[in-house]
């Protein structure tokens, strides 16, 4: 019984929802019943994200309690996890409350808090990509191969070509970065994009087929 | 009216092509009438080593699927991602490495705790799963990859490996991941930040190698015709191609026009 739920089933509904989805993309028109009534399906996925959602809400606190009761390593950043989950809740809520709303963005508090305090931590956050950048980069253009070396030129005449004063030194860089962009790196990515594509049909196939169940866990 | 709906004719003839070769290189492998040799992807190889460095180090392993999830159209990395999480941690449970998982979207978690669950199982220690080490950071991008970040720091992770969908986050966490000396193996398909695994990372699966990773790791032979179809799929491609421009040449469009180019 257990492999049949666990195994046989999950397998049966990945087939039965891919093949339908092949079948309404190609072969049902749109605005179509058949159509709508295959959309649906999509309808199903949004229900059990919404409940993963709580799913993880969940997970994320009990972890955070038991290592608060535990005392674990760093516990005090526990509370303060589980204290912003809370405080972000209730105003979520509040805003609901007190505006007669559904949504929670409604909320003036709500959106004060995610518009002028969350999305300036984030910022701050992705602003430090640029060091990352930077001491990336260090390394990759260290002259210690070929392939280095090559990508250290390629990289100073991309530079030079995009940045003003290359064209002030010399106005052929900036026709030098477009060839290099439009002709090897086009080149390049195409081939990459190519192999992704077929490797994902490859994938998909694999999957609806049954063949490949490792997402599934090893077979017991 | 037409049969298959307007837009998708291209679509659909390359899909056929590409799915009769794929199925038939599977089947064929299937009958045990051929069974092609597959090259050495380093990186998957390179798994063994980074659990027997955790090991040696009595440190964790990060695991990271990136910013996948189940409905968007990036799935197919994350189950890539997923497949490989249960060899790993099958490895990790048999040399007594401790891995922590970190799921992005909260629709993996389930996925995630079978996956994981079974290769502990596999690996005859069901006792020592540890669902904590399944640790859900939220499910937005840049707090979801400073939590990673600042485990990785915080447990001085011995081996780091990030195999799915990725974006700004993903030489954050490669970079991140180099200063505490972990090795690090990363894959993803999206070949925007394939450049970042390759300079950050000790070894990275370069595109459809993280699709092939499944099969790759499975030794199925069933598994490894499809990755062989696959290539046939790409000689077809690489056909077109020369065709097209031999017939662009000439200055006939037919070819370009059936694909609307």
């Amino acid at each position: 019984m257990s492999l049949v739920i666990k195994r046989y089933i999950p397998l049966a509904i990945t087939f039965i929802m891919g093949f339908t989805m092949v079948i309404a993309t190609y072969f049902l028109a749109p605005d179509t019943p058949a159509r709508e009534a295959s959309t649906l399906l999509t309808a199903t996925v949004d229900i059990l994200v919404v409940t993963a959602g709580v799913l993880g809400l969940v997970a994320l606190l009990r972890h955070h309690s038991v290592n608060i009761s535990r005392r674990g390593r760093y516990w005090q950043y526990s509370i303060i996890t589980i204290a912003g989950v809370v405080f972000y809740l209730i105003i979520g809520f509040y805003g609901v409350a007190t505006h007669e709303r559904y949504y929670m963005y409604a909320s003036e508090l709500f959106s004060w808090f995610y518009s002028d305090v969350y999305v300036h931590m984030d910022a701050t956050i992705f602003s430090m990509l640029a060091f990352f950048i930077a001491s990336a980069a260090y390394r990759a253009f260290r002259l210690r191969s070929v392939e280095a070396s090559v990508l250290l030129i390629v990289g100073a005449l991309m530079l030079l070509g995009r940045a003003p004063i290359g064209a002030v030194i010399w106005e052929g860089f900036p026709t030098i970065a477009q060839w290099l962009l439009d002709v090897p790196n086009a080149a390049g990515n195409r081939a990459i994009t190519i192999g992704i594509a077929v490797g994902a049909i490859s994938l998909a196939i694999r999957q609806l087929l049954g063949v490949e169940r490792g997402y599934l866990g090893p077979e017991r | 009216m037409n049969f298959i709906n307007e837009g998708l004719v291209a679509s659909f003839v390359l899909l056929i092509i590409v799915l009769v070769e794929i199925l038939v290189a599977l089947f064929t492998t299937r009958a045990g009438k051929y069974l092609p040799k597959i090259r050495r992807i380093a990186g998957l190889e390179a798994l063994e080593e980074a659990v027997g460095r955790a090991t040696e180090l009595g440190r964790p392993i990060c695991y990271t699927t990136g910013l996948g999830g189940i409905r968007d159209q990036y799935y197919y990395q994350t189950v890539a991602g997923l497949s490989i999480l249960g060899y790993t941690t099958e490895m990790a449970a048999k040399y007594g490495a401790k891995i922590l998982y970190f799921p992005y979207d909260p629709t993996i978690i389930p996925m995630a705790h079978e996956v994981m669950e079974q290769g502990y199982i596999r690996a005859g220690k069901p006792e020592a799963f540890n669902p904590d080490n399944i640790q859900y950071l939220g499910g937005d991008q840049f707090p979801w990859a400073f939590g990673v970040l600042g485990t990785m720091y915080r447990e001085q992770s011995a081996a780091n490996i990030h195999m799915g969908p990725f974006w700004a986050e993903s030489l954050i966490l490669a970079e991140a991941g180099f200063y505490t000396g972990a090795i690090q193996v990363a894959g993803t398909a999206n070949y925007h930040q394939i450049q970042f695994f390759v300079v950050a990372s000790d070894y990275a699966l370069i595109g459809e190698e993280l699709m092939a990773a499944g099969a790759y790791l499975s030794k199925d032979p069933t598994q490894i015709g499809s990755l062989w179809g696959a290539d046939f799929s790409k000689l077809t491609a690489m056909l077109l191609v020369v065709i097209g421009v031999i017939l662009t040449a000439a200055g006939v469009t037919a070819l370009n026009e059936f694909f609307a180019l």
